[in-house]
């Protein structure tokens, strides 16, 4: 009897351990053994999306793709690891020992060689028909214009994934849309690894990513990046930087800075480069700012251009004496004068007008103290501090532009309102973004608000054309044209006080007059030949506006 | 009506056999192609990378860098300061006409 039972008892543990077995395989491990046997019959393929493209008004190139693989190696499939590291490192320029490290390092079954290499450096190493060497698509930026946009287009890094991502420019402020969707094919396979035609298939088309069309004029900007770098040599500047927009629709159509760098190239350069210092860093306007000044006196109808104030000498401001920038006074002066002689005396006069509170509301509608909203990663502003801390000295100092710290955009945006009959414009590098199927997203010029009436946006003009033609600057003018502008001259700030001898100095301006169809504003730090704006950047600024006269084809005094 | 029934009966089968026949010398045909497909799919992806460099030449060849670099050495020279606008007809080039027209 107990043998029965014996038996029994045996049969039901075989069985139990039978069950568990395929209870392990069939439950436990199907997951995984499902996968095995998929990579066996089915192939699965990436299929990158393409990143989107950025192109200049006319549709020409800014930046664009350019065909390029990852280069890899499957240690284990490699015959001759000497043979293989010596022909390799020759056309990768790697160093044959690093090169011998990295395939002979134990456990590795794929190893990274070179990441977005050229077809001509892939070519070569086809030729060689060496096993264990393989290549994937990985296609990187090529610019078509060198870096003559770096600062609008940024550049194109790796994310903490090691996938592509825009940093900066419009590659930072538009990688979601300039990022496409990768598809997938995933097909069944046979033997030699050649897809079965009536086996199971599925394919998931690549969404590439979204193109984008600025306002960037490519001459104008060719002619800035150019101008720029002519301006930066003559007048011995450390830094410089340019920006054009369009008045009328907020259009970006070129923004240079000096030093730049080649987005190609971007880890070669200092990473303090890479911010677009025209959006991003700030500067004290000197007196490109009194003409928003007075444009808000004018408004509110304190002055006009022809009321008159007493400029004999320096003005008391507490313990403070403000001064003319060369001392010399003129007298009894008129509001224009005050902008033809560039009279700090005199819009000291014009604030008192204003007050502290007025000052601020129009500090406020001119937008500073806010982000202009420009379609750029790395925009910052600089706060304005609040109405309280402000004393009789910061509203006198701040009449001339000093004191107050603004970045350039904010600047031309700023002027640009007077060129728009009081509008201001929010400031746009992109114009459009055309998606899948050529469909386009236009985005529409944005008013923001009208700052001043579009009498005082013309009166103001009159005095900033006045201004030019009576100033200082008046030597480089281009004959013939109505240019609205001031210069401005600032001492630079180094740690507390003002330094004597180092000027930041800056031109800004429309034209024509009548109807503007640019505003631009150049600035250069530190220029060693002289230190003032009307020898310098008022210069740089009129040869800039007489190659765009010719490119626009606008003849002298034409409406 | 029996003997229909049972010619029938009789050439069903032999249609079935033949129409099995016929499916299986199709899929055998058809997945022996799949090696040319791959064949297709690389050419097409060869080109496809082909256009790509074409392209990138093209917009280097018509950058304004390189045509200002042209124009230096075709002996193009930068105007200056006076430049003279005109706008009479018979001073424009033939292509301004058009352009005008």
């Amino acid at each position: 009897m107990w043998r029965i039972w014996a038996a029994f008892v045996s049969f039901v543990i075989a069985f139990a351990i039978i069950i568990t077995r395929l209870f392990y395989w069939q439950v436990l491990a199907s997951e995984s053994l499902r996968t095995a046997a998929s990579s066996q019959h089915h192939v699965e393929l990436l299929l990158p999306a393409a990143r989107g493209s950025i192109y200049a008004l006319d549709r020409s190139p800014l930046v664009i793709n350019q065909p390029a693989f990852l280069v890899y190696t499957q240690p284990k499939i490699i015959k001759d690891v000497k043979l293989f590291t010596q022909q390799v490192s020759q056309v990768l320029g790697i160093e044959k020992d690093t090169l011998a490290e990295q395939v002979q390092e134990p456990d590795k079954v794929w190893v990274p060689l070179v990441h977005k290499a050229e077809i001509g450096v892939v070519d070569k190493l086809k030729e060689l028909h060496l096993e264990g060497l393989g290549f994937e698509k990985e296609p990187k930026r090529y610019y078509p214009e060198a870096s003559i946009a770096a600062y609008i287009s940024g550049f194109v890094g790796s994310d903490v994934n090691g996938n592509d991502r825009g940093y900066f420019g419009l590659e930072g402020y538009y990688n979601q849309e300039l990022t496409g969707k990768s598809g997938v094919i995933r097909q069944e396979k046979d033997a030699k690894g050649a897809p079965i035609l009536i086996g199971e298939a599925m394919r998931i088309e690549p969404e590439n990513g979204r193109d984008l069309v600025a306002w960037v004029d490519r001459a104008v900007q060719e002619i800035v990046d150019r101008r720029l770098m002519e301006g930066i040599r003559k007048y011995g500047a450390k830094e410089g930087s340019i920006v054009v927009m369009d008045p009328k629709t907020g259009g970006i159509m070129a923004m240079a800075n000096y030093p730049s760098y080649d987005p190609a190239h971007y880890n070669m350069y200092d990473k303090s480069i890479y911010k677009n210092p025209i959006v991003a860093a700030s500067y004290e306007p000197g007196s490109t700012f009194k003409v928003l000044v007075m444009s808000a006196a004018l408004q509110e109808k304190l002055v006009t251009p022809t009321t008159t104030m007493d400029e004999s000498g320096p003005v008391e401001v507490g313990e403070y004496a403000i001064r003319t920038w060369n001392n010399e006074y003129h007298g009894t002066i008129t509001m224009t004068q005050v902008l033809e002689h560039s009279s700090n005396v005199g819009m000291v006069y014009v604030a008192r007008k204003l007050g502290i509170e007025t000052f601020l509301r129009y500090l406020t509608l001119f937008g500073f103290g806010e982000s202009t909203g420009i379609d750029m990663e790395e925009e910052t502003s600089p706060d304005l501090r609040p109405a309280k801390e402000w004393k009789d000295i910061d509203l006198a100092t701040a009449s001339f532009g000093q004191g107050i710290a603004l970045t350039p955009i904010q600047m031309v945006r700023a002027v640009g309102s007077l060129a728009n009959g009081g509008w201001m414009m929010e400031p746009r590098v992109v114009k459009e973004i055309i998606g899948a199927k050529s469909k386009t997203i236009t985005l529409p010029p944005k008013k923001i608000r009208q700052v001043v009436s579009e009498a005082t946006a013309r009166i103001i003009t009159e005095m900033m054309v006045s201004a030019v033609d009576q100033g200082e600057a008046k030597w480089a003018k281009p004959k013939g044209y109505r240019i609205a502008g001031k210069t401005g001259t600032a001492q630079i700030p180094v740690a507390g006080h003002y330094d004597e001898k180092k000027t930041i100095t800056s031109f800004v301006g429309f034209a024509p007059a009548d109807n503007p169809r640019f505003v631009m504003l150049v600035t250069l730090r530190e220029p060693s030949s002289s230190p003032w704006g009307s020898e310098t950047a008022a210069p740089l600024f009129f040869t800039i506006a007489r190659d765009l006269f010719t490119y626009w084809a606008i003849s002298p005094d034409s409406q | 009506m029996k003997r229909i029934l049972n010619i029938i009966l009789g050439i069903l089968p032999l249609c079935a056999l033949i129409l099995i026949g016929v499916e299986v010398f199709i899929s055998n045909e058809l997945a022996g192609t799949g090696g040319e497909l791959a064949n297709i799919e690389s050419r097409i992806s060869q080109e496809a990378g082909e256009r790509e460099v074409l392209y990138t030449e093209v917009a280097s060849a018509s950058s304004l860098l390189v045509i200002r670099q042209k124009a230096e050495t075709l002996g193009f020279a930068d105007p200056g300061k006076n430049q003279i606008i005109s706008l009479a007809p018979d001073q424009l080039p033939v292509a301004a006409l058009y352009h005008l027209q």
